[in-house]
């Protein structure tokens, strides 16, 4: 079942390139923690602790690996079915744990405190990897489009109950950019996008209207000049006008029937010179702690944004300007430049995985991985409104880890099974099963 | 066979081609990130330092102690005592009205500890939050805690949540040992004033100083007054000092008084005084330093704030320190001044004689002896042991208003003593041209006739009296009144020794000197002296009384009772001055305490069995 062959298989670029994250990682959590309260026992550390659960990381990892990503393609509804059952796990009494006003955590009996949204994101894109990869490229009507959709949207509305704004947000990046690169045409994109550039448009000013018209006009036009089926382009016009008007008609008492804690962010990231020891604490406190970092850092260990905890979160969602106090534009820079080799090798896997569903998987972990990023630096950097969103292998938290080094185990498996393997060295399915797909290219 | 084509689908090279557009994409958004950082920790970095540094320096001032104020043998009049400011840390984070759960428990043990109910403290704690918010990261819930509930707190310090964090901050206060003893010398301190702020006195303090606001605080601030320390620390987003000060500039201490008042001749004086309104001075009159100087009402220097208020309103005035801001006219005390005029201007000698009627009139007036029946003939020496008005009436009226009021302002009559106290105030002697300048009249031949029983317009503060009466006693030398004697910092070296300062010399004969002595002697020791009451075979006195009419008639519109000496005869060493405000007659009512005061000082009566 297992052949020692497999260990020369192994994409150890991307392997190195994730310890190196968990690494600097562990590095900045520890740093973060000089003054904790349990300074003076080692392992009961929280740097101790994101080791331990890095090392079950990579054992998952490795057991992943041993796994044919195809047969996890085969079983996809049932993974995604189990994923969806731990999120509604959530909202039980019975298992949930309640944290800082969301019941984002489940415990079931002796196991350590799961996070299930984490692997949610893990399922639901090998869910979307199928149900895209069975479109063979081709879009037709309303039900291709409506398909991979729902399924992005169920485990994202479930999340949002919870409530996390920012894990439910992860998923329309996830699955727009899966849809993407499943072939879905641009004037179907534009169509979806469509409700949301409307909205930009809303004013008062006759001038914006007018503008706010041509910009609908355009995208009827290009629908039409791409001949996107009628079931789609109707529907989405009509989303479109219907969302614009309810917002301009609605806007202000939606607004003010908007939870007090949502308003306070907008208002803070659209004023990010109001208040800045209330509503904007925390983002203030957060650039503080990068910019007095400087270019060299102030040393691991020596940040005093996060030592005499100013920074709020500094374990978890702001984690970034730890690193940049600590170690400074450099350290920073460096750890966006490793974050980027990561994405690059995730696309390159993509590109170099032949079948469609590799490539789906892998260019959905990078879209994974690429969201947890940009929303988490461009929060706390002040670009991108405050939503709670940890940082991929740097942030402290167990489910987290697990979920990242799964995503990584995704990625390596993508790589070390082209269609050769699959013909000859696949562990599961016995070679006599094996049979050339119909139509494989003639160079192969 | 239908399951395996579902399982390999091949990609086309559309997919790849939009897996790059998408990486190409995501690289972008990567080079905006690392644009943005660089306007962050490069562009702006020393303006986020500064923030940083905000964060978590904080500059602690330590409060100096302020200088001791101590009298000629070494007792403590005045000095600083530690109270201490109870503060808590405000979370920045939490609404305005919000109390946490930490704070409500920390101002639980704080109401048990300072024995104050909890609603109070957490309605401070919430007014006080309110106001400071955006302000401060911390709001005082208790002020001036003494020495004992300090250690108290500090004590239990441990049972205090950790968030919530009680501090406190010593706040040096005065302490005046003797309470209301020498209120008005030695003064009392306060905060300083916006309108203070911007004198140059006040150069270089800040909001919330102490200073001095009358008496010796106010006169000798630059010396009592320490330079505040400063202690630069490190705190966590709770406002708790972490560590050791990183930087400590200590507090210098100031540096401490000694004046020359002497304490038990000022509890003697405040005792005889008792609670009728007058002033006690005694002085020494070889360099006029001032031994005891008594103002009745007094204050109570420790609750002056507290009791500001009542103070203010009462009729009584207080706040008065009548020693040097009360004005009073004279009566027959400035007979004694007289004899030099007469004596040097008009050639008389001690045995001029003038006859007595009884009363003395010009045309249009009569003025009357306050002997009605008269004196009979009079010569200069007993004139004044007499206090025989006609003798002066006729004689000054003769010397005329010019050469009287040029000699009285050789005596230091017509202008503040100098004394290092503050608000001294005085009025001008009288005489013609001050007369037409304020009341726009000529002077009358009366007005001389008033002014030279001391009466009329004629104002005098019991210090110019008593720095007049150490002149004549030292034979010609006019002293400014001295209250401090040196000024010695906390390692007992002198830093400034203040010499006596010379104001004025009086050029007279030395007969003239002799009369003037033999007739204060001659009041004292003399065959019904108005001042008899005093004599004393050991140590002989030479005094002169003064009743001063009011000229406000009725009921408790007593005249004001004077009496001044000085002894021994020969070598003067003490000057004793009493006014008595509307307490009667100098003979009768002043002079008796002087010589309780002189027991005092020559050592055969205690304090205790004084009054």
């Amino acid at each position: 079942m297992f052949r020692s062959k497999i260990l020369y298989e192994i994409d150890y670029f991307t392997l190195l390139v994730a310890i190196g994250l968990v690494t600097f990682g562990v590095f900045t959590i520890a740093g973060a923690g000089v003054n904790e309260e349990v300074a003076n026992l080692w392992y009961k550390q929280r740097w101790f602790k994101q080791i331990i659960w890095a090392l079950c990381g990579f054992a998952l990892l490795t057991l992943i690996l041993c796994i044919d990503y195809q047969l996890l393609i085969r079983f996809a509804p049932a993974i995604y079915v189990i994923g969806i059952v731990g999120l509604l796990l959530c909202f039980i009494p019975f298992f949930v744990l309640e944290r800082k006003g969301a019941s984002s955590w489940i415990h079931i009996g002796p196991l350590p405190q799961i996070q299930p949204a984490e692997f949610a994101k893990l399922t639901t894109i090998l869910m979307l990897a199928r149900i895209l990869a069975a479109k063979k490229e081709q879009w037709y009507g309303l039900i291709d489009l409506m398909k991979p959709l729902l399924i992005g949207m169920i485990p994202s509305l479930l999340i949002l109950k919870q409530p996390d704004l920012g894990s439910a947000f992860v998923f329309i990046p996830i699955t727009l950019i899966m849809m993407f690169v499943a072939g879905m045409p641009y004037a179907y994109l534009l169509l979806l996008c469509s409700p949301a550039l409307c909205l930009l448009g809303i004013s008062h000013d006759p001038l914006f209207i007018l503008i706010w018209l041509a910009l609908v006009g355009s995208i009827l036009l290009v629908a039409i000049l791409h001949q996107v089926p009628w079931s789609i382009t109707v529907p989405f016009v009509l989303i479109s006008l219907g969302a614009y008007f309810i917002v301009f008609e609605y806007g202000q008492t939606i607004w003010e029937h908007a939870p007090q804690h949502a308003k306070l962010r907008i208002e803070g990231y659209m004023q990010p010179d109001m208040d800045p020891n209330a509503t904007n604490y925390n983002i203030n406190q957060s650039k503080i702690a990068l910019g007095s970092g400087g270019f060299w850092g102030k040393g691991l260990g020596k940040g005093t944004q996060s030592t005499l905890k100013f920074l709020p979160e500094y374990q978890h969602d702001f984690i970034f300007p730890v690193v940049g106090e600590q170690s400074g534009f450099i350290g920073a820079v460096s750890l966006l430049a490793l974050f980027l080799l990561l994405l690059i090798r995730g696309m390159d896997t993509a590109v170099e995985a032949k079948t469609l569903q590799g490539a789906l998987v892998a260019a959905g972990i990078v879209a994974l991985f690429f969201s947890h990023i940009l929303i988490n630096v461009g929060m706390v950097t002040g670009l991108l409104p405050v939503t709670g969103l940890p940082l991929t292998f740097i942030s402290y938290g167990g489910s987290f880890m697990l979920a990242n080094l799964m995503g990584v185990a995704l990625m390596i498996n993508v790589r070390m099974r082209g269609p050769h393997e699959m013909l000859k060295d696949s562990i599961f399915i016995s070679r006599s099963q094996m049979a050339l797909p119909a139509h494989i290219p003639d160079d192969f | 066979m239908s399951h395996r084509k579902k399982i390999l689908i091949m990609k086309s090279s559309k997919v790849d081609m939009r897996l790059q557009v998408l990486l190409f994409l995501f690289t972008a958004v990567f080079a905006v990130l690392v644009f943005r950082l660089w306007t962050i920790q490069i562009y702006m970095q020393d303006d986020f330092i500064k923030l940083a540094e905000r964060n978590y320096y904080r500059l602690i001032p330590i409060p100096s102690k302020r200088g001791t104020i101590k009298d000629r043998n070494g007792n403590i009049l005045a000095m600083d005592v530690n109270y201490y400011d109870v503060w808590i840390p405000i979370h920045a984070k939490n609404g305005k009205r919000f109390v946490s759960e930490d704070i409500k428990t920390t101002l639980n043990l704080l109401s048990h500890i300072l024995e104050v109910p909890y609603e109070d403290l957490e309605g401070l704690y919430r007014r006080n939050k309110r106001d400071s918010y955006y302000k401060q990261n911390r709001v005082c819930v208790a002020k001036r805690i003494d020495k004992h509930k300090y250690a108290a707190i500090v004590t239990r310090q441990i049972e205090f949540p950790k968030e919530a964090m009680v501090f406190t901050e010593k706040v040096p206060t005065r302490w005046y040992g003797y309470g209301s003893m020498a209120a008005h010398v030695l003064g009392i301190t306060g905060e300083i004033s916006p309108e203070e702020l911007n004198l140059a006195r006040y150069a270089g303090y800040s909001q919330g100083d102490r200073i001095g606001l009358r008496g010796i605080e106010w006169a000798y601030e630059k010396y009592l007054r320490g330079q505040d320390g400063l202690n630069r620390v490190t705190v966590n987003n709770h406002e708790i000092q972490q560590g050791r000060p990183i930087e400590v500039k200590p507090a210098v201490p100031g540096n401490d008084v000694i004046l020359n008042l002497d304490i038990n001749l000022q509890q003697a004086a405040e005792l005889v005084l008792g609670a009728s309104k007058g002033v006690v001075i005694v002085a020494d009159p070889r360099d006029n330093s001032i031994l005891a100087m008594a103002s009745s009402p007094r204050f109570d220097s420790n609750n002056y704030s507290r009791d500001f208020r009542k103070y203010y309103n009462d009729r009584s005035a207080p706040l008065t320190d009548r020693a040097i801001a009360g004005k009073y006219p004279p009566g027959s005390v400035i007979k004694v001044f007289e004899v030099f005029p007469l004596m040097e201007d008009l050639r008389f000698t001690p045995g001029h004689t003038e006859y007595c009627p009884g009363s003395f009139s010009l045309p249009g007036n009569t003025w009357r002896c306050h002997e009605r029946n008269g004196h009979g003939y009079v010569n200069m020496l007993d004139a004044v042991r007499l206090s025989c008005d006609v003798f002066f009436y006729k004689t000054i009226d003769q010397l005329g208003i010019e050469r009287l009021f040029t000699w009285m302002a050789t005596f230091g009559l017509n202008q503040k003593t100098g004394i290092d106290l503050r608000n001294e105030l005085y009025t001008p002697y009288p005489n013609p041209g001050q007369k037409m300048a304020t009341k726009r009249e000529p002077w009358y031949r009366g007005d001389t006739i008033n002014t030279s029983i001391g009466q009329g317009d004629v104002s005098l503060t019991p210090i110019q009296i008593s720095t007049g009466i150490c002149a004549i006693a030292n034979r010609g030398t006019l002293y400014q009144p001295r209250v401090a004697q040196k000024v010695i910092d906390p390692d007992n070296n002198e830093v400034e020794v203040f010499s006596p300062q010379v104001t004025g010399k009086i050029e007279a004969a030395t007969k003239t000197w002799d009369a003037a002595h033999k007739a204060m002697w001659e009041v004292v020791n003399g065959v019904s002296g108005t001042g008899r009451r005093v004599k004393n075979e050991k140590f002989v006195l030479a005094g002169k009384t003064g009743t001063s009419e009011t000229g406000v008639k009725g009921k408790g519109k007593e005249p004001h009772a004077w009496f001044v000496c000085y002894g021994p005869y020969e070598h003067p060493e003490i000057v004793i001055t009493i006014l008595l405000e509307n307490g009667g007659h100098g003979g009768e009512h002043a002079s008796p305490l002087a010589k309780k005061i002189l027991d005092v000082y020559l050592g055969n009566v205690s304090l205790q069995n004084l009054v």
